[in-house]
């Protein structure tokens, strides 16, 4: 049953998480980050514009997913099988490890702090899947402020991670 | 606090296409946005990866405490002054204006779910290939085929479905209270827990699957010398031909045959569509092609009576035309040419 509500978007989404994920703990020089983006930006720009506009999201993630895994496969070579084997997911070195915990911790708080109503809209579409149609009557709305609510809880979310980080 | 302007810009189009309705024309802002810059980019990089973390937030929060905390007066006033309008283009915020307009719209969202709790509809519609659930409040769930409109509405009473095009699963919750009612033209199908899939050709034509539990179908459209009468005034409901289904059973209900015939099925394969998998056995091709039809755009047609009977074995990807196309163009004696945006099917 709940496998039957997740839209093809969100199976698309969740796939590319790892990758997303990937170029922020992997990669941990910023510079190399920076170049990735750019790469990424240059793709973009490249890319057949019609096939863009129909679905833009998803492209992006792939150029990214691409140059994440483009940027590992590089690494890799130069690595001997045991540093190799740090490479994997449950082993990452106890500093990174510490910054993810800290990162998280951060977003806990930020996300207790938002406004009940983003928070609700939140929830309800990260964590149960719904559409806006189907939030906007959860929450006695319209689709346009759940899309609103959505909005304003990313940017708190996204903010504060910023902010304490600094 | 102050947000980067391109910062209040992604998180705006991160909730724009989410929201699973965007047009061309917000698409192709986006895309210019974009290609504005690499901050752009590196900015919505970063949501992605910040909306992978909020998965794991929240795990037991009550969305309907929030609701109701977003209901209490004090909290429309520690709403007011934060609220961001990140406007899509460019465009100087005016502050004031939006501070007015909050609590304005935190007083609607107020009063409106007040109201508007006992009392939930909405019109619903996929496109062409799309396919789409939804859940509703009362914890039932309807999934929509490709090209499938309906309307519903539900209050203390009842639950009314209108199906006014297309075809639809229905995950009935169980309430003894409200039944559950789909309209489908002149048809109609009563439940009350249970599951059950309609898919709507015409006002009058209508095939309704039970997978599992009881529903009633009742129709209006009769025939009488040969002339097809829709419901009228002086109907009773009861003068209308109807039919129980149990756990698969299927019925066809055409508008020139009065006798309902119900077949055995298997409910696995009547919900098959919701998995984009069709398995088609010993169909002639004229069937697989109406259903490989209802799911793009590009239409294709058979051009031979005879080609149009030859029987088709095997699973396929409804949505993925590309597929059939590569099977019969592959098939001995069999000709594809495209026409337009079309595809013509002959010997």
């Amino acid at each position: 049953m709940v496998e039957r509500r997740r839209s093809v978007e969100e199976i698309i989404d969740q796939r590319y998480d790892d990758l997303l994920h990937f170029v922020r703990y992997r990669i941990r020089d910023p510079d190399e980050v920076r170049d990735l983006v750019q790469e990424a930006f240059m793709r973009l720009l490249r890319r057949d514009r019609e096939h863009l506009i129909e679905r833009p999201e998803a492209y992006l993630f792939r150029i990214a997913a691409n140059l994440a895994y483009e940027h590992r496969l590089r690494s890799g070579r130069f690595v001997s099988d045991m540093q190799c084997a740090d490479l994997d997911d449950h082993s990452e070195a106890p500093e990174a490890r510490a910054a993810e915990q800290e990162r998280m911790q951060r977003l806990d708080a930020a996300f207790a702090r938002l406004p009940p109503l983003p928070k609700a809209a939140l929830l309800l579409q990260r964590r149960d899947g719904l559409s806006y149609a189907e939030i906007a009557a959860r929450l006695g709305t319209t689709k346009h402020m759940v899309k609103k609510h959505l909005s304003r809880a990313m940017l708190e979310c996204r903010a504060a991670m910023i902010e304490e980080h600094r | 606090m102050k947000h980067k302007q391109n910062r209040i810009e992604a998180a705006r189009w991160w909730a724009a296409m989410r929201s699973g309705d965007s047009s061309r024309a917000e698409r192709e802002q986006f895309v210019d946005w974009l290609q504005a810059s690499p901050e752009n980019v590196a900015e919505y990089l970063e949501l992605a990866d910040l909306w992978g973390e909020l998965g794991a937030m929240g795990k037991d929060a009550d969305v309907e405490e929030l609701i109701a905390q977003a209901g209490e007066p004090n909290n429309i006033v520690e709403f007011a002054p934060e609220v961001h309008e990140p406007p899509l283009v460019n465009q100087r915020p005016r502050k004031l204006y939006g501070a007015v307009a909050s609590v304005a719209c935190a007083l609607v969202v107020a009063i409106g779910t007040l109201i508007l709790r006992s009392q939930e509809s909405d019109l619903i519609a996929t496109a062409v290939g799309e396919l789409r659930s939804i859940s509703l409040s009362d914890g039932s769930i309807i999934t929509l085929n490709t090209r499938t409109s309906l309307r519903y509405e539900f209050d203390d009473s009842l639950r009314q479905v209108e199906l006014i095009d297309g075809e639809a699963l229905f995950d009935v919750a169980h309430d003894l209270s409200r039944p559950f009612i789909v309209s489908a033209g002149e048809n109609e199908i009563r439940a009350l827990g249970t599951s059950f899939n309609v898919y709507k050709k015409s006002d009058m034509e209508a095939t309704v699957t039970v997978l599992e539990g009881r529903v009633v179908v009742r129709t209006s459209a009769m025939v009488v010398d040969e002339q097809i009468i829709g419901a009228s005034d002086n109907d009773e409901p009861s003068d209308h031909p109807q039919v129980e289904l149990t756990g698969g059973e299927r019925i066809h209900i055409q508008p020139r045959e009065l006798l309902l015939p119900v077949t055995p099925v298997s409910p696995d394969r009547a919900a098959e569509w919701t998995t984009r998998r069709i398995t088609f056995e010993n169909s002639p091709l004229r069937d697989v092609v109406a259903q490989f039809n209802r799911y793009s755009v590009s239409q294709l047609l058979v051009d031979d009576p005879e080609l149009a009977d030859m029987r088709l074995n095997g699973v396929f990807e409804p949505h993925s035309q590309e597929d059939l196309l590569a099977y019969l163009r592959q098939a001995e004696g069999v000709n594809v040419r495209g026409v337009g945006n079309n595809w013509v099917i002959s010997r």
